[in-house]
Order: C-alpha cells, then structure tokens, then sequence
C-alpha cells in the first residue's frame, strides 16, 4: 500500500467510520469524537476497525498488548498506529 | 430461579422457559424487558433524543429508556430505583433488551444482543484466546459465525457485568470452557471474581447474559 499523507488516512478512517457504523451523520464525526462511548461504532465493530487499521498501517496488531484507549477517537488511532511510523517516513 | 418478564407486551425474541434457563445458569434472580420502540418514555427524554440528529441513535436511546422503565417498574415489584438495581442494556437491529437484578449475589449484570452479524472469522484474534479459537474454529465453515457470535455475546456481556471493567476489553475476559453455551469464567489477571454467564440461541443471533460476584475461584 503506498504512503498515504496524514490527511488521506485520517479521511480514510472517517469514511470507514461513518460507512460500517451507519449511526451518525458525517458531521457528527470529528477527529476527537468519541467513537464507541457515543455509539458511533459498536464494540463489534470495533472488531472490524482493528482489520481496517491491519490493512492501512501494515500492522500487525496484539490486542493483549493493545491500551483500549488508542480506539477512542480517529485522533488516538492516528497517534497510535500512523502517528509516528507517518513521521518517519516522511522526514 | 424464577426469572420475571418485564411485560407480557414486549417482543417475544425469548421464550419464558428460556428466561428461567438464564436465571438459573447465571445464578441470580433477573427481569428482562424488550423493547422495539420508545412507548412510555417521558417529555423529557424525548426532548433529549430530539436533539441528535441521527433517528437511527436517536431511536435506539429511546427504546433503552423504555426498557429500562420496564424492568425497574417490575424488579421488587416496582420498588426498585436506578441506584440500587444493577442494570444493562443492548442493541441490535430493531430491539433494544434491558436486563436488571437486585441479587446481593450479583456486583454487576451484562447482557449482549446481537441478531444482525457475526464477527469475521479473522477478527477471532482479537478477541479469543487459543482454546476458544480452536472451538470456534474447527467447527465447519458454515457454523463458524454461530460460534464466533455466541462467544462474542458472551464475552460482551461479561464485560459489561464487570463494574470495574475501565481498562479492559472484551479480549480480557476467559470462558473455562467455550465449548458451553452456559458456565464460568475469569477475567485475565484478577482471581477475585467469579462470572457465570448464559448465551441463548435466537432465531437469528444470540442472547448472552453475564453475572460477576465476588469470591475467589
């Protein structure tokens, strides 16, 4: 997959959200929006994102070593999986 | 154990006889109430719901306060309050199922309705460990969705049955054997809790429900 910009992969992230949610408007999805606590996604779909997040990052993610708080919004799954592995490769 | 249904009204997605089954596997006496629209909510829950802009959330909000009313206004014949009931609520498609006990057995209850889907079989990695996967997974291909969705509900209502579960997840919690549609369970690196939980087979999905209560196993 080649190296997205910080942009396409916070919009490729909104666009899942709001797509395999099906609850919200897009405007009630923000980058700090709490993705589970306002039922923007179900804690199924969680399951779903987290192949999502597979597929874009490259990851391979453990969830025994996974901090919940990394899925709250599309802001901490930046951070978390693209944040500085974006930074890298892009300095 | 006799389990008491909220109102002979709500959707019959349980049979009675089932409803005793959940009690006595769980270990507690329990009222579940059904619901699939907001009736008898009042003005101003509406006035609340009003304000969101999705009618999908906006809709599933108010079938949960109905459910709820139903239960607290049938546990300890309608004597019970949100402050003393231990309560849960789930989701899925057009229903909305609360469940609610004051059993001093119980610290916490969890229920988990799932009638639309099934977790993709990849996803068994997030949230099983070694000996559920294999459960779950040898099971041939056409099975495999019932499977992964009864320990999925299962583990969801575990979940939410832990009052202290900040800082867990789904994938923390551990069936002593999955190949049991009802038993006990533990929660990863805390001995002090003992689960029982009681998944149910619907017409299209599952029904678990989870009881935590202290002691050690």
């Amino acid at each position: 997959m080649p190296v997205k910009t910080e942009a396409e992969i916070r919009r490729a992230l909104r666009e899942w959200v709001i797509k395999a949610g099906g609850q919200a408007q897009p405007a009630e999805v923000r980058d700090d929006t709490p993705l589970i606590e306002s039922r923007i996604i179900s804690s199924l779909q969680v399951m779903d994102l987290l192949l999502f997040i597979e597929r874009l990052s490259g990851l391979s993610i453990d969830t025994g070593e996974l901090d919940v708080a990394v899925l709250r919004s599309i802001d901490t799954i930046y951070d978390h999986f693209f944040g500085a592995r974006h930074a890298d490769s892009t300095r | 154990m006799p389990t008491r249904h909220a109102d002979t009204h709500t959707p019959r997605l349980l049979a009675p006889a089932t409803e005793h089954a959940i009690a006595d596997a769980v270990g507690c006496d329990v009222t579940l109430a059904v619901t699939t629209t907001g009736d008898g909510v009042s003005p101003s829950e509406r006035a609340t719901a009003a304000a969101w802009p999705s009618r999908t959330r906006r809709d599933s909000w108010l079938r949960g306060r109905a459910a709820v009313r139903r239960v607290l206004d049938t546990l300890d014949g309608g004597g019970a309050t949100a402050g003393h009931a231990r309560l849960s609520v789930s989701h899925s498609g057009a229903y909305t199922v609360a469940i609610g006990t004051t059993s001093r057995v119980a610290r916490g209850i969890g229920v988990d309705l799932e009638v639309r889907r099934a977790p993709a079989a990849d996803a068994a990695r997030f949230f099983l460990n070694e000996d559920e996967r294999r459960w779950a997974l040898e099971a041939p291909a056409a099975d495999q969705p019932k499977r992964l969705l009864r320990l999925w509900t299962i583990k969801e209502a575990l979940f939410k049955s832990n009052p202290s579960n900040q800082g867990t997840h789904v994938w923390d919690y551990r069936l002593d054997n999955p190949e049991r549609s009802w038993g006990t369970a533990s929660l990863r690196g805390d001995q002090s809790r003992l689960f029982r939980y009681c998944a149910v087979r619907l017409a299209a999905g599952y029904l678990s429900v989870a009881v935590s209560s202290g002691g050690h196993r």
